[in-house]
């Protein structure tokens, strides 16, 4: 009988990847695909009741040999089902029986539909299979399974991670009030020397402006830390920065006070911020200041040394630069001085010792460390930073300059000052009084108001942000009512431009007193011009 | 595309630049944890967004940086939970190419929204394959590059890929691509 179908051997492959043909006697004839480069001894020639047996349904089952199972499956719809005895491979299929033996239509039944460790490959399985989308499928909810609990360990990471960075924050956050407070202190010092005239006035006002400039730039260390700015420092030669700062230095010490300074390093650079480092001695000298009632000597050196802090600090490439800052003073014991950079032990922030631990994290912080030891008399404070390189040039001179060439005030020009700030408004009123300027203070919108339905003004000067009315708003009616007066604005922030006039001035906040009477002199000199014409 | 293209990028910086670098990638493409979802799907801008804030990063034309992208992620697929999928696709190269079309169809069965790409074997010699790529998208021409070089270094061969002919066109890309194998 002509068989209804005839299908070709490549045809039966792609049906089914693991078919065999056996003769009568079971020995394979053909294979399908499958058997390809595997290694199962499926091959012409080898006896299937040897390769293969028969799949029991229960343990207790004696399992048919394969000569009597397969004839007698031959034709009906029942599944045989095989396993490989040389290979953890199984298969399933149906019996046709030939014209000279079996066809054995197989094809894979991949093991608890897990991909892994099976050897399997998509080819293995005939287009039609579903066995290919299902274990794909399978693969990608457990690929997906394992990238959610990455996921979930990411998370609790990042949450540790912003914990742990907030309370940086608020330690750090902690260190920069009591740096500002301790500038706002030199800045009083000078003030008061400026205001008992005899005192150098040149040099207080060099103070000022320096404390003024460090406190802005400490700002901008909040602004970094905050996330406001992404800045990198580049690396300072250490011994000419300090040298360029001394006098600055020594402004935070009364008169009855030496500092010296013996630099070793040569032009050896260290990556931290020229304002840190300033901020770090300044501190450090303080510190000194409190434990030298009657006064005395301290003194900064630096040197080099390939030796670091400890056994445990990272490794320095290039070496660590030491400063040390000596003091002579009373003797403290060794408890005490222990505790003094002990970051667990209990810190007041106005305690005497707060200032060494802030230097101690930040060196820390940039790869160093701070070490002090008493001596029989004062102690000696040892702080190691690693070396980032060497500096070339002359560093330009960044010392507070004696002698700033300020413009001169042509004629008493009357400036109305608004802040809502009690000191900042003092502060701004005092200097623009010692400039030479007739200042009357406002405190805020309406006051300014008032004062002008009162009085003429040259000049509004005022801060931006203020509760009710704000800067701009008061801006923009005051020129409204007055015409040629001119407008500075002052603000932490550039306000949105869109509010402002071209011709207003801005001044940035915190002041930088020089920059301030220019912009005075300018938009005052402006004014008289338009009055003029 | 889906977000697992995402996270691969992400890892790719990770590994070459280290995470602060990814943080600004993130921060000047407005990325943030919602767009890294594997299982969601993005507009293509936003992943292209991504590659060319990261090619800045790395200093490569953005072509480079697609091409690095495309070695990075069969590394990355390999070595990530997709590994198992990989292996399934095939252990050398031709297996790999003839099954990759039933792979991505597969895979996008529980990915609805995904335009996957299909790659036909159109000749093969020993040290020769053509491989006929079609895209609804256009632009990714380097990327499949990169894949391709990346699959040859998985499959321990080597050579060298170049495009043999080209038509691509609003309705997307139809690109032959030329693998010659250093056989012998
Ligand atoms: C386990 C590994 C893989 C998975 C799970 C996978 C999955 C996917 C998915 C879901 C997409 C669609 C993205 C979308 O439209 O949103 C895609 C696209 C793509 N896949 Fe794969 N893929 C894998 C491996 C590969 C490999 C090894 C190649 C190498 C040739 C490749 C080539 C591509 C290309 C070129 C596209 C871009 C789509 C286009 O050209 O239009 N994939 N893949």
């Amino acid at each position: 009988m002509k068989p209804a179908v005839t299908i070709r051997e490549s045809q039966l492959g792609a049906l089914f990847r693991a078919y065999i043909k056996v003769d009568a006697a079971l020995v394979v004839m053909t294979v399908g695909p499958f058997y390809l480069n595997r290694d199962t001894a499926v091959v012409p020639g080898a006896s299937i009741a040897e390769l293969f047996s028969l799949r029991q349904d229960r343990d207790d089952e004696i399992a048919t040999p394969l000569e009597t199972a397969i004839p007698a499956m031959a034709d009906t719809p029942e599944r045989l089902e095989l396993f490989c005895k040389r290979k953890n491979i199984r298969l399933a299929g149906i019996v046709f029986s030939t014209d000279d033996g079996y066809l054995l239509a197989l094809n894979i039944v991949p093991e608890d539909f897990i991909i892994e460790g099976q050897g399997l490959h998509i080819s293995d399985f005939s287009q039609i299979d579903a066995s290919v989308p299902a274990l794909t499928l399978i693969g990608m909810q457990r690929a997906l399974l394992a990238e959610a609990r990455q996921a979930a360990i990411d998370l609790a990471n990042a949450q540790s991670e912003a914990l742990e960075l907030l309370d940086r924050t608020q330690r750090l956050g902690r260190y920069i009030v009591h740096d500002l407070t301790n500038y706002l202190s030199i800045i009083r010092l000078n003030v008061a020397n400026l205001a008992r005239s005899g005192g150098s006035a040149e040099t207080s006002r060099a103070a000022i402006e320096a404390a003024t400039r460090h406190v802005g730039d400490l700002v901008l260390s909040l602004e970094r830390l905050t996330g406001h700015r992404d800045v990198e420092a580049t690396p300072i030669p250490l011994d000419q920065t300090i040298r360029s700062n001394l006098a600055f230095l020594a402004a935070a010490l009364p008169s009855d006070f030496t500092l010296d300074f013996i630099g070793g390093a040569g032009q050896a650079a260290v990556r931290v911020g020229r304002t840190e480092l300033v901020t770090m001695l300044t501190n450090v000298i303080v510190h000194a200041r409190g434990a030298m009632p009657d006064g005395g000597s301290i003194t900064i050196s630096t040197y080099r040394s390939d030796v670091g802090p400890d056994a445990d600090a990272p490794v320095s490439e290039g070496g660590w630069i030491v400063i040390k800052v000596i003091h002579d003073g009373p003797a403290m014991d060794e408890q005490t001085v222990r505790l003094m950079l002990d970051p667990q032990a209990l810190a007041r922030p106005d305690g005497a010792d707060f200032p060494l631990r802030s230097a101690r994290t930040w060196a820390r912080s940039i790869g160093g460390d701070a070490r002090i030891t008493a001596l029989p008399t004062g102690t000696d404070i040892c702080i190691h930073l690693p070396i980032a390189g060497e500096a070339g040039a002359e560093e330009p001179h960044i010392a507070p300059v004696a002698a700033v060439a300020r413009p001169r005030v042509v004629r008493t020009a009357r400036v109305l000052v608004v802040e809502d700030e009690v000191h900042a408004l003092d502060a701004v009123v005092e200097i623009l009084r010692m400039e030479g300027y007739v200042a009357t203070p406002a405190l805020n919108a309406a006051e300014a108001i008032e004062a002008l339905s009162g009085s003429e003004f040259d000049i509004l000067l005022t801060d931006v942000v203020m509760p009710e009315r704000s800067g701009v708003e008061l801006a923009h009616e005051v020129e409204a009512q007055n015409p040629s007066i001119g407008i500075i604005l002052m603000s932490g922030y550039f306000p949105d431009e869109s509010l402002l006039k071209p011709h207003w001035h801005m001044l940035r906040k915190p002041l930088d007193l020089s920059l301030l009477s220019q912009t005075l002199a300018a938009s005052h000199a402006k004014r008289a011009d338009i009055t003029a014409s | 595309m889906y977000g697992m293209a995402h996270r691969a990028l992400r890892q790719m910086m990770h590994d070459r630049l280290g995470a602060s670098t990814w943080t600004k990638v993130e921060r000047e493409t407005g990325t943030g944890p919602a767009d890294l979802i594997s299982l969601c799907v993005y507009d293509d801008s936003k992943t292209i967004a991504l590659i060319s804030a990261s090619a800045a990063h790395l200093g490569l034309p953005v072509e480079e940086a697609l091409r690095d992208f495309g070695r990075y992620w069969v590394r990355y697929a390999e070595l990530s939970s997709f590994g198992p999928i990989m292996d399934f696709t095939g252990q050398d190269l031709v297996t790999f190419i003839n099954n990759l079309d039933r792979m991505h169809r597969s895979v996008v069965l529980a990915m609805p929204d995904a335009r996957v790409p299909s790659f036909t074997l159109l000749d093969e010699t020993r040290q020769r394959l053509l491989v006929r790529y079609r895209s609804e998208r256009t632009g990714l021409e380097a990327f499949v590059i990169g894949l391709l070089e990346g699959l040859m270094d998985r499959l321990n061969e080597t050579g060298t890929v170049h495009v043999a002919e080209r038509t691509e066109n609003a309705a997307g890309t139809v690109i032959d691509f030329a693998i010659e194998l250093d056989r012998t």
